[in-house]
């Protein structure tokens, strides 16, 4: 066990039953003498991947898509200028869309169903898709506009507008751009105070509140969500108390000294939130209003004043600019974007990792894109193996490789064949009524809350066919006698065959892409093998297509592809 | 032209073995267990918080409860419940299987939010990363089923064992995916490739799997590179056991559903299968209006769970006379329902609900547990299941260890709490 | 097959205790720093070891004193939501509804006529030209409660609009209940809440131009106004309209001869914060008004407030 395993054990025997243990550790000096800081665990037993394939894994992760053979040849010649690339990539109007996605790994507002439906605004069932996907997004791409135009990340929770897009901008009190289209900075007309994601109506339709709830699972969602903190966590015991009574509960949750445990930071907040208090949970007048009048109801549910963990809020107004205040928003931010980049949980020997990333994050007035840079630039994040000496519980914990999510799948081999999966308005690898979301390892943010990690049997299955259909697609595209633009088979003919220059030519581009690895010998020997197979089995002027289909297929499959 | 790849099959071969044949022995594999005596798992989830007071807790005379109106107290053996002439299969179930079955009451998940509810019960704890019970028992199965957790529905959160979840896809979306007819759901259909060129396909993506060098790698590389491996290996097999289960047809009914699922363990395809019920004709057990929708909720649940017991009952295990020697059926919901009416006639959300567990292992004829006249979980004795002061406060991660007690895993290993011995034959 | 108990004492912490932990000594670390100003200006001292303060910037009230008095009589000029005049209304356009097989709109209750009940749909009209979208709940109860106190009690979930063939259109979404109970010395026994948003331009009154209602009654009235002692109403909650948004916070009305109002009265600034008006407790409407970066001073405010205070009672009072 590690030195920092040991601590941890022993903070938590000290704190698991609220019993004190018999011997109590020396408590921590006020100012510890400075020291030179250890290399971290990925440091020191962890070798970086190489500069391609390093472009390869944050060009996926800032944009979902695979590099270009431009930006893989730059890289190549010269890794210093990886750099520069990834700035590149920060500065790509893609980034905005791949946030929405990695965000939502976090913050699970991207879900299948609402307590409302299309109807219940006139839309159309057709619209049912866009209608979830609009509401559910709109918190991420708030988020997301605040990174990309890499505004102070306490942006997030302050701004005075939201995104709205068209749906969101007929269903709810908005002010929209005129003439506007797509998503577009928007403001509410409500008199909502300005919140930034705590004031947009599809964060509070995810995590709504009951009649008997009184807006505490919003608190704690808050809480979970931005600080990191999660109430439930808190390890406490108590005899739970009169339920029923709203008084009595009241009375006991003040002045039971377990229940207080929490519930002296939790009602507070939650009395802060109540300008979203809906006396119907399935009324769209009700759910698409910020109610001002309601903002002091806290005070008559649950006899308590707004407060932020005893700092005394004047109102819902003071909510945004108090959290953002709180250093405990920071770290959660780092925190957050360390995890969704690291693909992993943090542990306590990333604590100190942890703390620069911070102290630089601060330095920078919170802006995003200096974090974002700070952890792809870090041993953690650039790992790709371990030397020879890593012990056995460093080796579990470095993620040397990571797989594709399902949105990067699909934006990937969306931007690389052109291939694109909906059925009656439905994106197909983005829901899980009809689609193959969950099925390729994506998130529902409901009853599936984390992506696939590790690869399973429909995750290999659904792999396979997008994989035919993306190949199928795009030979079918690049090699049309009429085509005159190409896709990804920007070499070959259908008169080229295994043997050829160009066609070896056309595997090496092919492998480079996609893997960012050069083809060696013998996988140019099994390609082509394979191409000349399904030519031959299939022996029509079409074989050629089908043949390339076939190998597109089967190098989308390879483990490498869908490995970081 | 050099020698043939070993993966390239001749065409005689091509046209003689089936492509799961071919390339399942590409794929190199662990060795099989001839037989393995191990529990499997059916778990039921009843999503949005069923009422405990229209099954579970007969509390007629207490005057915070508000009781159905056409209820009536039952027991059968040693199990107290409410019984209504509009849900005869509650009745039916517990006169045929009471001696099997046991109600644990009383468990209190800490939260009233579905979202952290459905964690809590299912994991323990409301950490994103926890594995469920179904995925850790299966993630321990002993044999090697095919698809180790059948998941079909409801919720499922993985965090180490991802890989042993087989998502079969509301709709049996993974018929489609094994038979190809997926692509052509697609508003420009495709077609999969011909069987012949399929199998070419499968056959290299078989060898680039089994041969990847960083198989031997340590630590994720590795590990992602066995994982993908064993998934390909199942994938070959997944072909047949899909067909034989007409997954294709999920989502229409949760009785054929959840035969769907014990057809499933009953071939030992799995080691745990399991669905969410979204209530009858789908219109939720969160019942904040209407609360007179429990009733239909329960019996189309316990007419599910009758077949099921019946099936269970009468067929051949696979190494015991009938499977209900060797499968354990878990039913449950993510909390219980506040004692009273609003004025929209339902009820809102209660932190305190019930469980049932039915078939192996099982002690059973008998309801562990209870609601005191506050409708708030009794303690229990763990060793006895007596409600009694002294005792503990039930919570999520009792039915975990008593889940993994009932697979023989060590519960020390998942959870903090211990099993509830009463529970174990 | 089963596994042995054992007895066991788990040192290695669970997955729930290390994030607890990696929480708090990630904060505890991150408090030992220098002091930092944030950009939006809050200041936080980031000192280790002492209580963490977050001063939040505060923004400048968009109204003076006086404009915020204004604006509580603005808005109750047109009155107080009242549930039984609502109900009322409710009612009205209900008994509009078609009867038949499924009638328009579907009542739940094939056998019913009336306007009470539970109805749904998504969209009918009826020969008279009224269409009934949404869905509702309602009820309507009067007689005798078990302990031989006659009862009127009125209650509603609601989710609908209902258009006239005039083309206004009645919006309802929200719940209400009040339950009244005679009970002995001609005391009038009333609870319930008013809560939702809802308008209907196609009347006059505190309805045509929409409201938004949080409101909370409790209290024990005279009967049609005729008693000895005075009754006594607690009024909590919100009313929001286009014109100004108020609170009350324990609105204490006595009601005899004369009416005394007490407990506070809040109106919202459009900045988002609240001006607060303590009540004296007598027959003028008036006391110490404050807002934060306000000096106090004494108010009194005009005859709407007292007048729609006065006719919501009259209407709970008559039964």
């Amino acid at each position: 066990m590690s030195p920092a395993r040991a601590l941890l054990a022993l903070l938590v025997c000290v704190s698991c039953s609220g019993e004190p243990s018999e011997t109590l550790p020396d408590p921590p000096q006020k100012d510890p003498p400075a020291r030179t800081p250890t290399p971290s665990e990925a440091a020191r037993y962890g070798e970086p991947l190489d500069a391609p394939r390093l472009l390869r894994r944050i060009s996926l992760d800032l944009l979902g898509v695979l590099p270009t053979e431009d930006q893989l040849r730059r890289v190549t010649d010269d890794p210093t200028t990886l750099d520069t690339i990834t700035d590149e990539l920060l500065s790509d109007p893609r980034l905005e869309d791949r946030f929405v996605h990695l965000l939502n790994e976090r913050w699970l507002t991207r879900v299948d169903a609402f307590n409302l439906e299309p109807w219940d605004y006139g839309l159309s069932a057709e619209q049912t898709y866009p209608f979830l996907r609009s509401i559910g997004e709109e918190p991420l791409r708030v988020a997301a506009r605040v990174l990309v135009e890499d505004q102070p990340w306490s942006e997030v929770v302050t701004a005075d507008w939201t995104m709205a897009n068209e749906i969101t901008a007929e269903i709810f009190p908005i002010q929209y751009p005129e003439g506007g289209e797509g998503w577009q900075v928007s403001y509410y007309t409500d008199g909502r105070p300005a919140g930034g994601v705590l004031m947009t109506n599809g964060l509070w339709w995810r995590y709504y509140t009951t009649p008997n709830n009184f807006s505490r699972s919003r608190a704690a969602a808050l809480s979970r969500l931005f600080l990191c903190e999660d109430f439930l966590l808190r390890p406490i015991s108590f005899e739970s108390p009169a339920l029923l009574d709203r008084e009595s509960l009241n009375a006991a949750i003040r002045e039971e000294e377990a229940c207080a445990g929490c519930h002296s930071a939790l009602d507070p907040l939650a009395s802060a939130l109540f300008g979203f208090w809906w006396f119907d949970l399935y009324d769209p007048t009700e759910l698409s209003r910020y109610h001002t009048e309601r903002e002091q109801l806290g005070v008559y549910y649950l006899e308590t004043d707004p407060a932020w963990f005893g700092t005394p809020l004047q109102g819902a107004v003071d909510l945004g600019p108090t959290l953002a205040a709180d250093p405990r928003f920071k770290t959660c931010a780092v925190r957050t974007f360390a995890e969704l980049l690291w693909r992993r949980g943090v542990e306590v020997e990333d604590l100190p990792t942890l703390e620069t990333l911070r102290a630089g994050f601060v330095a920078a007035d919170q802006r995003p894109k200096t974090l974002l840079r700070l952890l792809l630039a870090g041993p953690e994040y650039r790992v790709g193996s371990l030397t020879a000496d890593a012990p056995d519980e460093v080796a579990v914990r470095l993620s040397t490789a990571r797989l594709m999510s399902a949105d990067q799948l699909a934006t990937a081999i969306e931007d690389l064949t052109g291939f694109t999966w909906t059925l009656e308005g439905w994106d197909q690898l983005d829901n899980d009524e009809l689609g193959y979301r969950v099925l390729l390892g994506g998130v529902d943010g409901v009853t599936v809350t984390s992506p696939l990690r590790d690869p399973a049997l429909s995750r290999v299955l659904a792999l396979k066919r997008l994989a035919q259909g993306a190949g199928a697609a795009v030979a079918a595209a690049d090699l049309h006698p009429e085509a005159t633009t190409r896709t990804l088979l920007t070499e070959v003919t259908r008169e080229t065959r295994p043997g050829d220059a160009v066609f070896t030519a056309q595997l090496q581009a092919l492998s480079w892409r996609l893997y960012a690895v050069p083809l060696d010998a013998e996988r140019q020997a099994e390609l082509e093998a394979l191409w000349t197979a399904v030519a031959a089995e299939d022996g029509s002027e079409r074989m050629a297509e089908l043949a390339w289909a076939s190998v597109l297929s089967v190098m989308i499959r390879d483990p490498r592809f869908e490995v970081l | 032209m050099g020698r043939s790849p070993l993966w390239l099959p001749s065409r005689r071969a091509l046209l003689g073995a089936g492509a799961a044949t071919a390339a399942g022995l590409l794929l190199p594999g662990r060795a099989t267990p001839a037989s393995v005596d191990e529990r499997r798992f059916l778990f039921v989830f009843a999503e949005g918080g069923w009422d405990q007071a229209c099954l579970f807790a007969p509390l007629f005379d207490n005057p915070l409860c508000d009781m159905e109106s056409h209820a009536t107290p039952g027991q059968v053996k040693d199990i107290p419940f409410v019984d209504s002439a509009l849900r005869p299969s509650v009745r039916s179930f517990l006169e045929r299987y009471a001696s099997k079955t046991v109600f644990i009451n009383g468990m209190e998940s800490r939260s009233v939010a579905h979202d952290v509810c459905l964690r809590l019960m299912t994991t323990g704890t409301s950490l994103p990363a926890a594995d469920d019970w179904p995925a850790i028992l299966a993630a321990n199965a002993v044999a090697d089923p095919v698809m180790p957790l059948l998941s079909l529905s409801g919720p499922s959160y993985t965090h180490l064992h991802g890989g042993v979840v087989a998502r079969a896809g509301k709709a049996g979306q993974l018929a489609d995916l094994v038979s190809g007819q997926a692509l052509a759901h697609r508003d420009s259909p495709l077609y999969a490739p011909s069987a012949t060129i399929e199998t070419l396909e499968d056959n290299l993506v078989a060898h680039l799997t089994g041969t990847n060098p960083v198989l031997l790698e340590r630590g994720r590389a590795g590990a992602l590179a066995q994982g993908r491996l064993e998934s390909e290996r199942r994938a070959v097999r997944a072909g047949e056991v899909v067909s034989a289960l007409s997954l294709e047809s999920a989502g229409l009914t949760l009785s054929d559903d959840i035969a769907m699922l014990v057809e499933a363990l009953a071939i030992g395809a799995c080691r745990c299968a399991s669905i969410g019920h979204k209530g009858f004709q789908g219109l939720s057990w969160d019942t904040h209006g209407v609360n007179a929708n429990q009733s239909n909720n329960f019996e189309e649940l316990f007419a599910a769970l009758l077949l099921v017991a019946n099936t269970l009952a009468e067929r051949p295990g696979l190494s015991h006379e009938t499977l209900m020697e060797e499968v354990t059926v878990v039913v449950c919901s993510e909390m219980g329902r506040y004692p009273q009416l609003n004025n929209r006639g339902g009820k809102e959300h209660w932190t305190f609900t019930s469980c049932l567990m039915f078939g192996a292992g099982v002690r059973g004829g008998r309801a562990i547990g209870g609601y005191d006249d506050r409708i708030a979980g009794r303690r229990v004795d763990l060793e006895s299941g007596d409600s009694t002061e002294s005792g503990e406060a039930l919570v999520p991660d009792h039915i975990g260890a008593t889940l993994m007690a009932l697979a023989d895993i060590d519960p020390a290993e998942h959870v903090a709490a211990e099993p509830i011995w009463a529970v174990i034959a | 097959m089963l596994i042995k108990r054992r007895c066991y004492r788990n040192l290695r912490p669970s997955p729930a205790q290390e994030v607890l932990v990696i929480t708090l000594l990630f904060g505890l670390v991150a408090c030992v720093g220098p002091v930092e100003t944030p950009a939006d200006g809050a200041t936080e001292q980031d000192t280790a070891g002492e209580h963490l303060a977050i001063d939040p910037p505060h923004q400048a009230l968009q109204l003076t004193a006086d404009e915020a008095l204004a604006t509580v009589e603005e808005t109750l000029a047109e009155g107080l939501p009242d549930v039984l005049n609502l109900h009322a209304l409710y009612e009205d356009v209900m008994r509009h509804r078609e009867l038949g097989d499924p009638g328009c709109p579907v009542y739940e209750n094939a056998d019913s006529t009336g306007p009470n009940g539970n109805w749904f749909d998504r969209g009918c009209t009826t020969t008279e030209g009224w269409t009934y979208f949404g869905n509702a709940t309602a009820l309507h109860i009067i007689g005798i409660n078990p302990d031989g106190y006659p009862i009127d009690a009125v209650g509603a979930s609601a989710s609908f609009q209902v258009t006239d063939p005039n083309g206004a259109t009645f919006v309802g979404g929200g719940g209400y209940n009040l339950d009244r109970l005679l009970i002995e010395d001609g005391r009038l026994s009333l609870f319930g809440t008013f809560g939702g948003t809802y308008a209907y331009p196609g009347v006059e009154g505190w309805l045509h131009d929409g409201v938004e209602v949080s409101l909370f009654f409790d209290g024990e009235l005279n009967h049609n106004g005729v008693g000895d002692t005075p009754g006594q109403l607690r009024i909590d909650g919100g009313v929001g309209r286009a014109e100004g948004q108020i609170s009350f916070r324990e609105l204490i009305v006595e009601r005899g001869e004369t009416m005394l109002l007490g407990g506070q009265i809040d109106l919202r600034d459009p900045s988002g914060y609240w001006f607060h008006l303590a009540l004296e407790g007598s027959e003028r409407p008036c006391g110490t008004f404050w807002a934060e970066g306000l000096d106090e001073r004494e108010v009194c405010l005009g005859d709407h407030v007292v007048d729609s205070v006065e006719a919501l009672v009259t209407s709970m009072e008559t039964m």
